[in-house]
């Protein structure tokens, strides 16, 4: 009985991790991808206003060019 | 305050010039250089061109420092400085000169050199000269846009210091910063540059130096 239950808890809880590290992969190799895309993006754009003579705002280019779009 | 909160504000862009003399024999085809002239301007700003160092035949080291630091002073105000080949030319002899006249060498700035941040490319020049006449930038204000050429004889008159030399040497390192400053801006509309770098004068911590003697 005891090693029963023991195998059901164990396999609860191996199920969850594995569900957990899942979703947590799923997740960040979205989050990679969409990184890869957005960063070289965000850095292009800062360098050419520094060229272009202008400092930008963080947060203000963070709404305007990724929370926003 | 930290950087994420910074509002945005505009960047002092310096575009800049020197012209050097070879002064002494150093090893075979490499001579010591003194500066001649220094030449700079705000980029944006036309009526800001000014020529800080201009070497006349009478000039003491008193009066070189003197125009040294004043064009130093500019340099500081900079966010960023700009010009062709200046991080292996003007960058480093400016900071010789300081060095020789036991002065506080250049502090690390950032730095935009449309030669050495120029695109990969191979067997085309790329002097300042080629890429004007290559790329013909324009001047919105109307000035002409020349790279003014310099014979060996014009040269020669210019490093003699020479009344007519120094006129020549005022001619040159003038039209070379306003021309800079507007060809740059055409690369940068081709997107011919890269991002900017840090130049530093290396020698410790540039920002406490106070020569070498004090």
């Amino acid at each position: 009985m005891t090693k029963q239950l023991d195998d059901i808890a164990l396999r609860r809880a191996s199920l969850l991790k594995a569900a957990r590290s899942a979703i947590r992969l799923r997740h960040s190799l979205a989050a990679d991808e969409e990184l890869n895309e957005v960063l070289p993006l965000l850095e292009t754009e800062f360098v050419a206003a520094v060229q272009r003579g202008e400092l930008l705002d963080v947060r203000e280019t963070l709404r305007t060019l990724l929370l926003d779009s | 305050m930290s950087a994420f909160a910074g509002e945005a504000r505009k960047l002092r862009i310096l575009d800049w010039d020197i012209e050097n003399r070879p002064l002494t024999y150093w090893v075979p085809d490499r001579p010591t250089a003194q500066i001649t002239a220094i030449a700079s301007m705000w980029v944006g700003d036309h009526d800001s061109l000014r020529i800080d160092y201009l070497l006349t035949p009478d000039s003491t080291e008193d009066d070189e420092r003197d125009m040294l630091l004043r064009f130093v002073e500019r340099y500081n105000e900079a966010d960023m400085v700009t010009g062709h080949y200046i991080r292996r030319h003007d960058l480093p002899i400016t900071n010789a000169m300081l060095y020789e006249l036991d002065l506080p060498l250049l502090e690390p700035k950032l730095s935009c050199d449309t030669k050495l941040d120029m695109f990969k490319k191979a067997d085309l020049p790329a002097t300042q000269e080629f890429l004007i006449e290559t790329l013909r930038p324009k001047c919105d204000m109307g000035f002409p846009i020349e790279k003014f050429h310099m014979s060996q004889t014009n040269w020669r008159a210019a490093n003699r210091l020479t009344p007519e030399g120094l006129e020549l040497t005022r001619r040159r390192v003038g039209s070379d910063v306003h021309a800079h400053t507007h060809l740059r801006e055409r690369m940068l509309d081709l997107g011919y540059l890269k991002a900017p770098s840090m130049w530093n004068p290396g020698g410790g911590v540039s920002e406490v130096s106070e020569g070498r003697h004090r």
